[in-house]
């Protein structure tokens, strides 16, 4: 049997332009004079409540994906045996946090020392090792930008980088408190002032980007 | 921490969490088969684990439990927050994902007015009250490194121009130097953060081969 369903424009993009306008409204007019939630900020927080939901569930379709992903690749063979242990590792560890849930509702206490122990054995050392990894990666990285592209903007970074790292240990900094001064006005003014000019052009990016969303010229939900 | 007061779940999470220290960081060596397989074991428990969490703290009170115990309000609530949800489960089939378009037009209509809300309230309003406030907080020198900084760095991410040969040759001398400067405070600022990425990995580091030091030490001296 073969659905034809097209939810295409432009009921997806009336929604997604009418809910937007809405929350966006409910920023600027959600309280009144004297501080009460109007109507437009309950519908805003219906709408903030129910985004935090939807992601969650877009989270569980997204595991979803992992799991038909790594199938086709068992199936097809290629890498099969790494996706074979991606999905053993996440079948047990979701039956052990299925269990913990039931056991939790069956005695009414808190009772996830099982999914904790995972965490703590499983993830937590994974994670903490390919942090600590990061630093071979990153000096690897500064030294290939070196070797590679090697202008004014290079050398002041990896300088930056260089002067940063030597005044940070304590030793250097009490033998030579001009360098930890200057380290320190290199992070409070130079640093500062570029990271800001950052933040602010991210955000303007971002505002344009928001803006053609709730104009209806881009479309990124397949409408 | 001693080998004999140690529980079993406690010993064995101690030696899995060793082992899988040992696979990801042979990565040192070169990418291999035990650090690959430890990548897929992460993601694995990860997705399981984040999934869990979604499921415990999030789907469960709000789109089972109201059905289970909760008044006519909670009902209708849930009922109002099913909906979108199951429209958005049907993207889990390719044939059905049509229908959840809609689902994920609410949440990108959502996204993208939080985005702006956010930007706008959070970023460039603050970001631009301290710049205004920085000949107050600073010697006239250093602000006017900021007040220069911040402004070359925004003038470099000119995002509404194409490039243009021609165009580039005819700006001015001063937007020239503008943007010479601001890629200069780029690089200082991304020198900053990379020192300070550096210097979290390296704390990682030494943290994994402490670990590595004390689980050997155990083992060898378990008194």
């Amino acid at each position: 049997m073969k659905f034809n369903f097209k939810f295409k424009s432009p009921v997806s993009t009336a929604i997604a332009i009418s809910v937007g306008f809405v929350v966006l409204l409910g920023y600027i007019f959600g309280t009144n004079a004297r501080g009460e939630t109007t109507s437009l900020g309950f519908l805003r927080n219906y709408f903030l409540q129910g985004a935090i939901i939807w992601a969650s569930v877009a989270l569980i379709v997204g595991v979803f994906n992992l799991v038909g992903v790594h199938l086709h690749k068992i199936r097809k063979n290629e890498g099969g045996g790494y996706s074979f242990v991606l999905l053993v590792s996440l079948i047990v560890t979701l039956g052990v946090g299925i269990y913990d849930i039931l056991q939790t509702h069956l005695h009414q206490e808190l009772n996830f020392q099982r999914i904790r122990w995972i965490f703590n054995y499983i993830q937590l050392p994974i994670e903490t090792s390919l942090m600590a990894v990061l630093a071979i990666s990153l000096t690897y990285a500064a030294a290939r930008l070196l070797s590679r592209r090697l202008n004014l903007f290079s050398i002041v970074f990896v300088g930056v980088v260089l002067l940063l790292l030597i005044g940070a240990a304590p030793q250097i900094a009490a033998q030579a408190p001009l360098l930890a001064e200057f380290r320190d006005w290199i992070l409070r003014v130079p640093a500062l002032a570029g990271a800001r000019g950052i933040l602010l052009g991210v955000a303007l990016g971002t505002i344009a980007t928001g803006i053609r969303i709730l104009t209806g010229s881009d479309r990124p939900y397949g409408g | 921490m001693n080998i004999a007061t140690m529980s079993l779940a406690d010993l064995s999470g101690a030696l899995l969490g060793f082992t899988l220290t040992i696979f990801v960081l042979s990565f040192i060596i070169g990418d291999n088969f035990l650090f690959r397989l430890a990548t897929h074991i992460f993601v694995g428990t990860a997705a399981g684990y984040t999934t869990i969490v979604t499921l415990y703290n999030i789907i469960l009170p709000h789109l089972i439990f109201p059905f289970l115990d909760g008044n006519r309000g909670e009902i209708f609530l849930a009922v109002s927050f099913l909906v979108p949800s199951v429209l958005l489960l049907m993207k889990i089939s390719p044939r059905l994902s049509p229908l959840g378009n809609p689902a994920v037009a609410i949440l990108v209509g959502i996204g993208a007015a939080v985005a702006i809300g956010g930007a706008t309230f959070g970023t460039i309003f603050p970001q631009t009250v301290a710049s205004m406030s920085v000949f107050e907080n600073q010697t006239f020198i250093n602000a006017l490194v900021i007040l220069v900084g911040t402004l070359s760095t925004l003038l470099y991410f000119q995002f509404s121009t194409r490039k243009n040969e021609t165009q580039n040759q005819s700006a001015s001398l001063l937007t020239r130097a503008l943007r010479w400067s601001g890629k200069t405070f780029i690089a200082i600022t991304f020198g900053a953060l990379f020192a300070g990425v550096y210097i979290a990995a390296i704390t990682a580091l030494i943290e994994r081969f402490m670990y590595l030091w004390q689980f050997i030490k155990i083992l060898i001296f378990p008194a």
